[in-house]
This record gives structure tokens, sequence and C-alpha cells, in this order.
């Protein structure tokens, strides 16, 4: 798919390199997203998921390789530009203004993001019914729980319907059901609507095989598997877990 | 066992006397773990707490835990092609086995088979999850930068697994 022409994927990333100094936080990364895909970015701890990120929406600039987003070059500051008004991004840690309702925080990003005034308010309000966040429209960010910060850094990712969405770790201090909720969104975007590309980081591997289509699992700043979890199931899962336990003997059987 | 431990003249025991109990059964893969590392070192003595006496029932229970457990499990190992165990703790051991041309039911069946045998007191048979394979991907890169434990287990079992072999070819 790396083959492709850069203008017909949403994402394209050819031999990524990111060094940290010393550190090589990601090491010659290759792949290729199309629309309508989900994709998972699984890793452990500073297996370099973050860094990725960073290269992928302008963040960081790559050591080495050429990344592509809908087919502008985010290395180039006029491709960054192009490429960011392509992008949902929903940052790890909420970015959120305290002081703001929930409305008042979808219209701001509706605004920024150009959508156009006349469906401003109809897609605002399809969002917050769409993320079950009706009850907490005139609620004040800082008065939100943890979860329904959450959801709202995904609604102001998906407005606008982005070609590209970016959500880093999207349903973490998300309650079950809700998580639920969100992933039928997710999904709907991507693998249902075919028209944008979703990229997820996850702890959770139930996350990863509910949503995506595609995943990968990074460690040290390499790809260790990529496919689908079917694909990574038959090659690395060739096998069965035994549990045993073995009865513990009571007071008079040792002697 | 408390019985015959004290007509055989182990008791009362000592770390010196668990280890001769299990050298005289046999057991010397046992007896190899009383040791400050080993699985059996709450049995092992600091040297500074020479000839301290130890719970005889503590000791009999973990011999007879450790001693069925290991019997089930090479009972499983003989039947797979790849066998590894994944963690041991307390009573409990969590295996990984191929598939081979194994049906989950089978395994099953051959669970109910041996429960009573070896004193299984609980088994559980799973087919591998992505979670599994994640986390083994993770353990992979924790042992490359130096995970201590986990690893110390495996190699004590693949070095059992060698010893047998070779005791097989004598």
């Amino acid at each position: 798919m790396v083959n492709k022409e850069a203008s017909e994927l949403p994402v394209r990333m050819l031999t990524v390199k990111k060094d940290y100094g010393r550190l090589r936080a990601v090491r010659k990364i290759s792949f290729g997203l199309e629309y309508g895909e989900c994709f998972a970015l699984l890793g452990v701890s500073g297996a370099g998921k973050t860094t990725l990120f960073k290269c992928l929406t302008g963040e960081t600039r790559p050591t080495a390789g050429e990344v592509s987003v809908c087919g502008s070059d985010v290395a180039t500051t006029a491709g960054w530009q192009e490429a960011r008004s392509k992008i949902g991004y929903c940052p790890q840690f909420d970015a959120i203004f305290e002081g703001l309702t929930v409305l008042e925080h979808l219209q701001i990003y509706a605004a920024l993001k150009g959508v156009r005034s006349d469906i401003r308010e109809e897609l605002i309000q399809k969002q917050i019914d769409d993320m079950d966040l009706r009850d907490y429209v005139n609620v004040r960010a800082n008065n939100l729980s943890g979860g329904n910060k959450r959801k709202l850094s995904v609604s102001m990712a998906l407005l606008g319907n982005p070609p590209l969405v970016f959500l880093d770790e999207p349903s973490t201090g998300v309650d079950p059901q809700a998580k639920r909720f969100m992933w039928n969104i997710v999904s709907k975007i991507s693998t249902q609507g075919k028209k944008s590309a979703v990229i997820i980081t996850t702890h959770s591997m139930e996350e990863a095989e509910a949503l995506c289509t595609k995943m990968g699992i990074m460690v040290a700043g390499e790809f260790k598997c990529f496919g689908s979890s079917t694909h990574i199931k038959d090659k690395y899962g060739t096998g069965y877990e035994i549990e045993v336990k073995i009865k513990t003997l009571g007071e008079n059987e040792v002697n | 066992m408390m019985e015959e431990a004290q007509r055989g003249g182990y008791l009362p025991l000592t770390m010196q006397s668990c280890i001769r109990y299990l050298k005289d059964r046999d057991q010397q893969d046992l007896a190899a773990e009383i040791h400050p590392l080993g699985m059996g070192h709450e049995f092992s003595e600091d040297p500074d707490a020479q000839g301290r006496q130890i719970d005889a029932a503590e000791f009999f229970r973990w011999q007879f835990t450790e001693d069925k457990g290991s019997q089930a499990l090479d009972y499983i190992e003989a039947k797979f092609s790849t066998f590894e165990v994944i963690e041991h703790f307390g009573s409990t051991w969590k295996l990984k086995v191929s598939r081979d041309d194994y049906s989950i039911g089978w395994l099953f069946g051959m669970m109910e088979d041996i429960q009573a045998k070896y004193h299984i007191s609980e088994y559980s048979v799973a087919q591998t999850t992505l979670e599994q394979i994640f986390n083994n991907f993770a353990l992979k890169a924790e042992q490359e930068q130096g995970g201590y434990a986990r690893r110390r287990y495996s190699q004590r079992r693949s070095s059992k697994k060698n010893k047998d072999r070779a005791n097989l070819i004598e």
C-alpha cells in the first residue's frame, strides 16, 4: 500500500525515523491507510506511539523519511498548513477551556474549522446527540466528569467530518456504556462511512478489536506486527492457554 | 507426611533437613529451589539465622503443590509440540501450548481426565487472545531491557527440560 501514490492515501509514511539525541524513538516505519479504515496503534508506554503521532500531525519533524497526510507532505510548512485543515485531533489530555460550556466549545471549534455558518448549528446539535452530551450542553467544562470531558474532546475532533481523525486514547476514563457509544460513532465515520480514516492509540485490546480494521503493535520504535486482528491472531496466537490450580492440602491431610 | 517425616528423622525441620527430605525423594528440582531467589525462598534461611525452624505443615503443602503441579505439567508438556510456562505463583500455573490438531473440546476432555489424578482444583482453557499476543510482545521488550524475575523462571523450566532429556538419553 505504501507503493501507492501519496495523493491517493489519507496517510502514508515511508521509512520514518525519529531520534531524540541518542534515543531512537521511531525506527524505519512505513505504512499506509485508505479511507474507511480505522487503525489502532498499540504499544507499551515508551514504545514510540506518541512520537509517531507527532510526526503525523506535524508537531515534530522526523529525522528521516516521508510523511504525507491527504497528499501533502507535512514536513514542509505549506504542506503542513494544507494537512492541518484535514485533520481532526483529540489529544491524550483534554485540551478544553474550563470556563466555557460544552455548547460554546463546539461553537468555537466549528468556527475555527470553517464549518459553513448556515449549517453550523445543525451539525453541532447532531454532534451533541451523537455523543450523548445533551444533558450537559450548558455545563461548564470544569464541572464535567472525566468521561464527559473525553467525550467532548472526541466531539471536537469529529466536528466538520475531517477526512483524517487522530484519537489519542479516546476512551480513557470513559464508562463502559459511553465507551460503546463512542465506538459506534467512530466506526460509523470510518468503516461504514468510508469517508474518513481514523487512527487511534489505545491500551485496550478490546477496543482495538471492536473498532479497527488494522492494527500495529509497536515495540521499541518498530512495528512488531501489522494487520487485521484475525491476521495477527492467526500469525502469533497459534495455541491455547491453560491455567491450572492445584489443590492446597487441608490441615488434616498434611498429617 | 508429617508422621513419615518424623520417623525419617527430618523433624524438626530446618533448611538442611528440607533439602535432605526432597533429595531422598528424588526431587532435586525442588531442593534446588530452596534458595533465597528460588520458588521455595520462604524455606531458605539467611546466614544470620542458622538452624531456624520451618513450619512443617507449610513446607509439606508447598512440596505437595509443586510436586503435583510439576507432574501435571509434565503430562501436558508431553501432549503438545510446544509448551511454555507463562507464569507460576502460589499454586497456579499459566501455560501456553501449541494448537497442534486439538480442538478446544479435546483440551477440556484432557483436563477432566487428569483433574483428579493431579489434584487440580480449578482449571481454565482458552484460545490465545489479542491481549496475550500483545502482552507477549511487551514482555519480550521488557526482557530485552533486562526483565529479571520471569526470565529466571523460564530458564529454570527449560534447564529442567534439558536435564530430563539428558536423563532419558542415559
